[in-house]
C-alpha cells in the first residue's frame, strides 16, 4: 500500500485506457505518455497495460507500507528515496516505510513535465469499464474517480515473480527517438478533414510558426497560441467522433489539441490531427514551452507508430536479456 | 441512388464517414445500423455514431486505408435503416436566468425572447441519435433551426451537469460538470450516467427525450 | 574504529567547543571539523584502492543518460550496491555498482567509452 504525503494536485492513476466505450461518452483517458508508463512496465515485469500515478505538479511525496520494486519514467525531475537520491529509470527497490519526494528541477537533458510512479504489481484500483484509468469527467475509474489527495492509500497488486534487477534501466525515447525542428520540439501531423477550409495563408502559418502550450493545457486538451487560423468561410459542423491528437480551431483561430481527457466527440473545424505515434512526445511537453507542426503522409504515420511498436519491443527484448545478465553477474538484490 | 459519404481519416486512429444531406431520424437509423455491423468487422476496435456520421477506430491503421473505405461505402450503399423502439423520458426545465446564462446569446443571434425560445424548445419530442461528449451525454435530434445559434467562440471552462444548451442546430443535456462550447439555456436534473449499471447510460439511440417548461426566468 | 563509530563521535562533538578532532587508526584517517555546532566528518583510508571491473561489455556512461553531472562525485563515500556508473547496450542499461562500502576514488574508463569485459572501469578505496 502507498500513502500519498503531498497535497498536491493533479496526479491520477492511469494505465493504457479505456476502449470500447466511446459509444456511451467515454473518452479513452490513460497515460499521456504512454511509451513512459508501458517501458516501466516491463522493467517491473508488470503487464505493460498496468496502472501507475501520473505526476503533473510537483512536489509529489508518498510513503511505501510494505517493500517492493519501483521505477519512476517519464519526466526527470529531482527525486529522492527518504535522502537518497533516486535515478529514473531505473529500477530501485524501496523498503516499507521509505518515503519518495519528487520535487520540481533538476538540470535534465530532457525538460519534460510528466512523472510515472510504476509499481511492481501496479496501482491496483478496481477496474472501471474494463480500465484502471481515471475517469475525471465521469468521476469514476482511478482512485475514487478523482485526482489523488493527501491521505488517499493505494492499493498494489501482487508482483510478477520476474527477477528484477536493482538500477537495471531503459534509455528513455525522448534520447532513442528525438524530434526536434530549429530546436524546437516537432510533432508531426496529418491533415484533418476540415484543413482545405482553411486559408492558403493560415495552412502556411500552421507549419511554419511556433505554437506555445498555454497555461490553460491539461490532460483535456492543450490550447495553443501562434498566429490566427482563419477559415475561409465560417464552419458548422455536426457533432461527430474525434480522438486525442485533434486539432480544433474554434472561431477564436487558436488551435486546441484533444489530449486524452478528450471529450470523444465534437464539432469544430479540425485543421489536423497529432499522429498517434507522436502523442506521447505532446503529452511531456510543458506548459509555456513551444512546439511545431511537422506535415507528414498516411504512410509516414504509420510508419511512426511501428517505429514506437518496435521501440517497446526491442525494450521487451533487452530487459529480458538483462535479466539473465544480470543473474549471471551475481548482482542480484 | 445516394450519394457517396465522405470519409475523412482521424489520425491513424480512426475514419470518420459522412452522410449526405440533413441530419434525419432516416439517416439516423442506417447510421446505427452500420455502426452494428462494422463493430464485427475483425478490423475495427469500435464504432461510434455522431450526428450523421459514423467514427471507426482502427485495432491497428492499415497500410493502405482504402480497401477498408470501398467496403464501407459499399456497406453504407445497401444498409437498413434499424428501427429502434425506445423509451421517452420527460425532463422539467428552468430555461433563462442563472440556469441558462447564455439565454442572452440565443436571444440576440435568433431575435426570440425566452419565452418564445423555450416554447419552440420544448415543442418536440427530440429522438436520441447519438451519444458522445462526455459520459451519458445524448446529441439529440429534431431540433427547431429557428433556434439554432452557432457554438461559442471560445469554449467555456465548465458547465454545471444538467445544463440544457443549444450548439449550432442541435440540442443537448450535460450530465455532468465541464467544459463546453454550447449555449446554456436552461437546466435539468436527472443522472444519465452509473457505471455500475450495464449498460452504464441512462438513454441510448433510439431513446426520446420530451422537455417540460417548469419555469422560464427572465 | 569504524566510520559509525566516527560520526558518533562526530555527534558528541558538535556539543562541544573542540574545533578539530583527529583520530588515526590501523585502516584510516578520521577528521572531524566543527563549526559552532556543525560538525563535518572526512574520512581518507590508507588500504589500498582496488579497481571495479566491467562484468559485461558495453557502452560505460559515468552519468545517467538524461542528467549531465557524474553519478559519483571523487573522494567521496558511497555504500556497498550504490550505482556509480551504467553500462548501456541498445536501449538497455545496466549498473555499475560498488562491491562493497569504500570512497571513490575515480573513474578508470572515459564516458561513453565502448568496454569488455574485466575493463577497469572504477576505483574504490575499502574502508
Amino acid at each position: 500500500m502507498i500513502e500519498v504525503l503531498s497535497s498536491t494536485a493533479l496526479a491520477t492513476v492511469q494505465d493504457l485506457g479505456r476502449f470500447g466505450a466511446l459509444g456511451w461518452g467515454v473518452s479513452h483517458s490513460g497515460a499521456m505518455d504512454r511509451l513512459a508508463l508501458a517501458a516501466g512496465n516491463i522493467l517491473l515485469g508488470n503487464d505493460d497495460n498496468s496502472a501507475a500515478v501520473e505526476i503533473p505538479i510537483f512536489p509529489f511525496r508518498v510513503r511505501f507500507h510494505h517493500a517492493c520494486n519501483i521505477v519512476l519514467t517519464g519526466a526527470d525531475h529531482l527525486a529522492r528515496l527518504d535522502d537518497q537520491p533516486l535515478q529514473p529509470w531505473l529500477v530501485a527497490p524501496v523498503q516499507a516505510g521509505q518515503v519518495l519526494t519528487v520535487e520540481r528541477g533538476g538540470s535534465s537533458r530532457w525538460q519534460a513535465s510528466r512523472v510515472y510512479l510504476c509499481v511492481a504489481g501496479g496501482i491496483d484500483v478496481p477496474l472501471a469499464l474494463g480500465s484502471r484509468s481515471t475517469q475525471l469527467r465521469g468521476q469514476f475509474g482511478g482512485y475514487q474517480g478523482r485526482t489523488l489527495q493527501q491521505g488517499d492509500r493505494l492499493p498494489v497488486g501482487v508482483a510478477s515473480d520476474v527477477h528484477c534487477p536493482a538500477g537495471m534501466g531503459v534509455v528513455p525515447p525522448a534520447l532513442s527517438m528525438p524530434l526536434m525542428v530549429e530546436g524546437t520540439q516537432a510533432i508531426r501531423v496529418l491533415w484533418a478533414a476540415e484543413y482545405e477550409a482553411f486559408t492558403d495563408h493560415s495552412c502556411a502559418e500552421f507549419w511554419a510558426k511556433n505554437w506555445k502550450i498555454t497555461s490553460q493545457s491539461d490532460r483535456y486538451g492543450y490550447r495553443l497560441a501562434g498566429p490566427m487560423i482563419e477559415s475561409k468561410v465560417p464552419l458548422e459542423l455536426r457533432s461527430h467522433g474525434i480522438v486525442p491528437g485533434v486539432i480544433q480551431v474554434p472561431h477564436g483561430g487558436q488551435p486546441i489539441i484533444q489530449m486524452r481527457d478528450a471529450q470523444p466527440s465534437g464539432g469544430y473545424p479540425k485543421i489536423g490531427t497529432v499522429i498517434d505515434a507522436d502523442l506521447w512526445r505532446l503529452g511531456q511537453v510543458q506548459i509555456g514551452s513551444s512546439v511545431r507542426f511537422v506535415e507528414v503522409s498516411w504512410p509516414e504515420a504509420v510508419k511512426a507508430l511501428q517505429d514506437v511498436t518496435d521501440w517497446l519491443e526491442e525494450v521487451r527484448r533487452m530487459v529480458a536479456l538483462g535479466r539473465t545478465a544480470q543473474k549471471g553477474a551475481g548482482h542480484d538484490q | 441512388m445516394a450519394h457517396d459519404p465522405v470519409i475523412s481519416m482521424l489520425g491513424t486512429t480512426a475514419l470518420l464517414l459522412e452522410a449526405h444531406g440533413d441530419t434525419t431520424l432516416a439517416t439516423q437509423q442506417k447510421i446505427w445500423s452500420l455502426s452494428a455491423q462494422v463493430c464485427s468487422w475483425p478490423e475495427v476496435l469500435e464504432a461510434v455514431p455522431g450526428m450523421n456520421n459514423l467514427m471507426v477506430c482502427f485495432r491497428k491503421p492499415p497500410l493502405d486505408p482504402q480497401p477498408l473505405i470501398t467496403r464501407l461505402c459499399d456497406a453504407w450503399r445497401i444498409v437498413q435503416p434499424m428501427a429502434v423502439e425506445g423509451r421517452t423520458i420527460e425532463l422539467p426545465v428552468v430555461y433563462g436566468g442563472e440556469a441558462g446564462p447564455h439565454m442572452a446569446d440565443v436571444m440576440a443571434h435568433t431575435g426570440l425572447d425566452a419565452q418564445q425560445i423555450a416554447e419552440i424548445h420544448s415543442a418536440p419530442l427530440y429522438p436520441v441519435y447519438a451519444l458522445g461528449s462526455h459520459p451519458g451525454y445524448c446529441y439529440l435530434g429534431g431540433m427547431d433551426h429557428r433556434i439554432a445559434t452557432p457554438r461559442r467562440k471560445t469554449p467555456v471552462l465548465k458547465i454545471p451537469g444538467g445544463a440544457v444548451s443549444i450548439g449550432g442546430f442541435q440540442t443537448g443535456v450535460s450530465a455532468s460538470d465541464g467544459p463546453s462550447g454550447w449555449n446554456t439555456i436552461g437546466s435539468t436534473s436527472m443522472s444519465f450516467f452509473d457505471v455500475t449499471k450495464q449498460p452504464p447510460t441512462l438513454l441510448q439511440p433510439g431513446d426520446s427525450i420530451r422537455f417540460r417548461i417548469e419555469r422560464v426566468v427572465g | 574504529m569504524t566510520n559509525d563509530q566516527a560520526a558518533l563521535v562526530a555527534g558528541w562533538l558538535a556539543a562541544t567547543d573542540i574545533a578539530l578532532l583527529e583520530l588515526n587508526g590501523p585502516d584510516g584517517q578520521w577528521l572531524i571539523r566543527n563549526e559552532g555546532g556543525k560538525t563535518t566528518l572526512t574520512i581518507s583510508s590508507t588500504r589500498p584502492a582496488l579497481a571495479v571491473s566491467a562484468s559485461h561489455s558495453g557502452v560505460f556512461l559515468t552519468h545517467h543518460p538524461l542528467q549531465n553531472h557524474c553519478l559519483v562525485q571523487p573522494e567521496t563515500v558511497v555504500k556497498q550496491g550504490q550505482i556509480v556508473g551504467l553500462l548501456q547496450a541498445g536501449v538497455l542499461l545496466l549498473p555499475v555498482v560498488a562491491p562493497h562500502d569504500g570512497v571513490f576514488v575515480h573513474y578508470l574508463s572515459a564516458d561513453r567509452s565502448l568496454v569488455g569485459y574485466a575493463t577497469p572501469l572504477f576505483e574504490l578505496r575499502p574502508l
